[in-house]
């Protein structure tokens, strides 16, 4: 197809796109017109976007995998020690809680959740690193960590443990059948779990219930995890659970302890303040990048922008002009910063480990603030256009 | 808005006591010494007069692109007030402006731009028709050939007839033109001169033509000299 006739498709595609009103659909042909500029304008704003949606990404991950272990509890109800602000806290409960609740009306079984931090060398390796470790009954799995089949058969080995593949690789290689040290005892690497890393720890592994005992016979629970009878009503088992129990223990479902989590991570920490004013900065910086590019468009046409308002074109007109170029710039903007930003997520997630992802409702956000700062970029624009006297022409 | 009675059927423009001054570091220039100037229907009218004698001035106070400071005209029966005015926007409309500089948009086709005027209409036509209009009135300019071009892909006499066509789409009641035949050929000149007179005979509309170009005082109904401030009648 030779170019002549390709611009003339795109001419008469422009020409269309007023959608058969005269005054409509010139951003496109302007926008499209300048390709230095245009590619130039895309550029900055997709820059303002990927921005947006790196520190939205790293915050979400980091929400995620601070209560990744909420998503992992099998259960019905959890009871915690009532001081337990987070799950990164490792207050624990009385093991005699475990045998309390499971002798409440409709709990039909309380399982124990150990958690402690171990220091793992990987021989022949010399180096130690820090670790968490869980442990759990294999028969019951209080914890979802991998195939419920393969867990109970390796934790039913004596002194097995299941490695997290998704640890970060400071543990060098660590596969089944591989012995590996925990706090200097040795154990055998009977398959792999999959939890997660969190900002602070590295990786994580599980032992069985009996092990983590047969270490230490006066070792406490984390966390009991609860399963009801079938029929049971949750409410009014939590409320006898509520009662029957000491103060010192909280009853909770795993989704309130997931919001705790994410709510204590945003708010004890100043990562929402960090994030979010990186968001705040990402949209800044597009929308003086989409002001500065319509000012300049502006600008260079005002001699031809003066002869329409001689010609009778109202400030109505020109607002529409430049706002519609200025959406035509969000939208290319925002989807060259949508790609950049997947092709950013699958690089961070693999850097940090952390579960860096695109979620809808980021894109959505993301998406309304780049509309949002070249709307308000545009308007500053036709502000400057709306001083154009004719007579200057003249 | 209009506050005088609207204007006389047979007078298009009637300009009284319009006086205008330019503040300079010299000190201040009056270009407009009370100047009064009707334009009847139909009228061709042509205004010439040395450089700086004030004729571009007074065509645009005419087409609303100035605002008045001294004296009162009235367009098409609404009456201009100062800059800001609520007519001026109106006047602008209804008002087929040819500029010195063709000022066409390098990014719009020829057809386009034509359309994009149509835009100024109260009922403005469908694209078939604006696209029929157009193709009738470049071919009577004799660059029908250029329909989807660009400037760049066009003469400066070519983009000329286009600003032509552009003030003449929309069918306006009153043709005010700066020097439209300054980059034409004598030929180029005669089709844009002849197109003119065929509108106003077709529709009744006036013309008032700013030139220097003495080919085109002979098609003209009244030729006007702008001297010292003062209009007066040059043939």
């Amino acid at each position: 197809m030779s170019p002549s006739i390709v611009r003339r498709a795109l001419d008469r595609f422009r020409d269309l796109t007023g959608a058969g009103r005269p005054d409509r659909g010139l951003g496109l042909a302007f926008v499209s017109f300048h390709r230095g500029r245009l590619a130039a304008a895309t550029g900055g704003i997709a820059m303002a976007v990927l921005v947006m949606f790196v520190e939205l990404g790293l915050l979400q991950a980091i929400l995620g995998s601070q209560s990744a272990l909420a998503g992992l509890i099998d259960g019905d109800l959890v009871i915690m020690n009532a001081a337990r602000t987070n799950l990164h806290e490792w207050t624990r409960i009385p093991r005699i809680r475990l045998a309390q609740a499971g002798a409440v009306s409709g709990v039909a079984g309380a399982m124990g959740v150990y958690e402690s931090g171990m220091l793992l060398r990987n021989p022949p390796e010399r180096a130690v690193h820090r670790i968490i470790a869980f442990a759990m009954d294999g028969q019951t799995q209080p914890l979802k960590v991998g195939d419920p089949q393969r867990v109970r058969a390796a934790l039913s080995r004596p002194n097995a443990v299941l490695f997290d593949r998704l640890s970060r690789d400071i543990y060098g290689p660590i596969a089944p059948g591989r012995t590996i040290e925990l706090d200097g005892r040795p154990f055998n690497v009977a398959g792999f779990a999959r939890i997660g890393p969190d900002i602070v720890m590295d990786g994580a592994v599980v032992l069985s219930e009996g092990a983590w005992l047969s270490a230490d016979p006066k070792a406490q629970p984390v966390m009991g995890v609860l399963r009801l009878a079938p029929g049971a009503d949750r409410q009014a088992v939590r409320a006898r659970l509520e009662a029957a129990l000491p103060s010192d223990v909280a009853v909770m479902t795993p989704r309130e302890i997931y919001w705790r989590e994410v709510g204590f991570t945003f708010s004890s920490v100043p990562i929402g303040i960090i994030f979010g004013a990186g968001v705040a900065t990402g949209a800044f910086i597009g929308a003086i990048i989409c002001y500065q590019i319509l000012f300049n468009e502006v600008v260079d046409l005002k001699k031809e922008l003066s002869t329409l308002r001689a010609m009778g074109f109202g400030p109505g007109f020109f607002r529409r002009l430049i706002l519609e170029e200025a959406y035509l710039l969000a939208a290319a903007g925002f989807l060259m910063g949508l790609v950049a930003a997947l092709i950013t997520y699958r690089f961070l997630a693999g850097a940090t480990g952390l579960a860096v992802q695109m979620h809808v409702g980021a894109a959505l956000f993301v998406a309304l603030a780049t509309g949002a700062m070249t709307h308000l970029g545009g308007l500053f624009a036709a502000r400057h256009l709306a001083s154009f006297e004719p007579a200057e022409l003249y | 808005m209009s506050t005088a009675p609207a204007i006389a059927d047979e007078a298009s423009v009637r300009v009284r006591g319009v006086s205008y001054t330019y503040e300079s570091e010299g000190g201040p220039k009056r270009v407009l010494d009370n100047v009064d100037l009707t334009l009847k229907r139909g009228e061709f009218t042509v205004l010439t007069g040395h450089s700086g004698a004030g004729k571009t001035t007074l065509l645009t106070l005419i087409g609303a692109i100035r605002g008045l400071q001294e004296g009162a005209i009235n367009v098409l029966g609404l009456e201009l007030g100062g800059p800001g005015g609520a007519a001026q926007q109106d006047v602008r409309r209804k008002v087929g402006f040819i500029f010195q500089d063709h000022n066409l948009f390098a990014a719009l086709t020829v057809f386009r731009t034509l359309w994009l005027a149509t835009g100024l209409m109260e009922n403005p036509p469908s694209r078939e028709k604006a696209l029929e209009t157009a193709r009738n009135l470049l071919a009577q300019l004799g660059i029908e050939q250029h329909l989807h071009s660009r400037p760049r892909q066009m003469s400066t006499g070519q983009k000329q007839r286009v600003a032509v066509a552009r003030a003449l789409i929309n069918s306006p009641r009153l043709i005010l033109g700066d020097e439209p035949t300054a980059s034409l050929d004598h030929q180029s000149s005669q089709l844009v001169i002849g197109l003119i007179r065929r509108h106003l005979e077709a529709t009744g509309a006036s013309a008032l033509i700013v030139t220097h170009d003495d080919r085109i005082f002979g098609m003209a109904d009244r030729v006007l000299r702008l001297q010292d401030g003062r209009l007066l009648r040059a043939a």
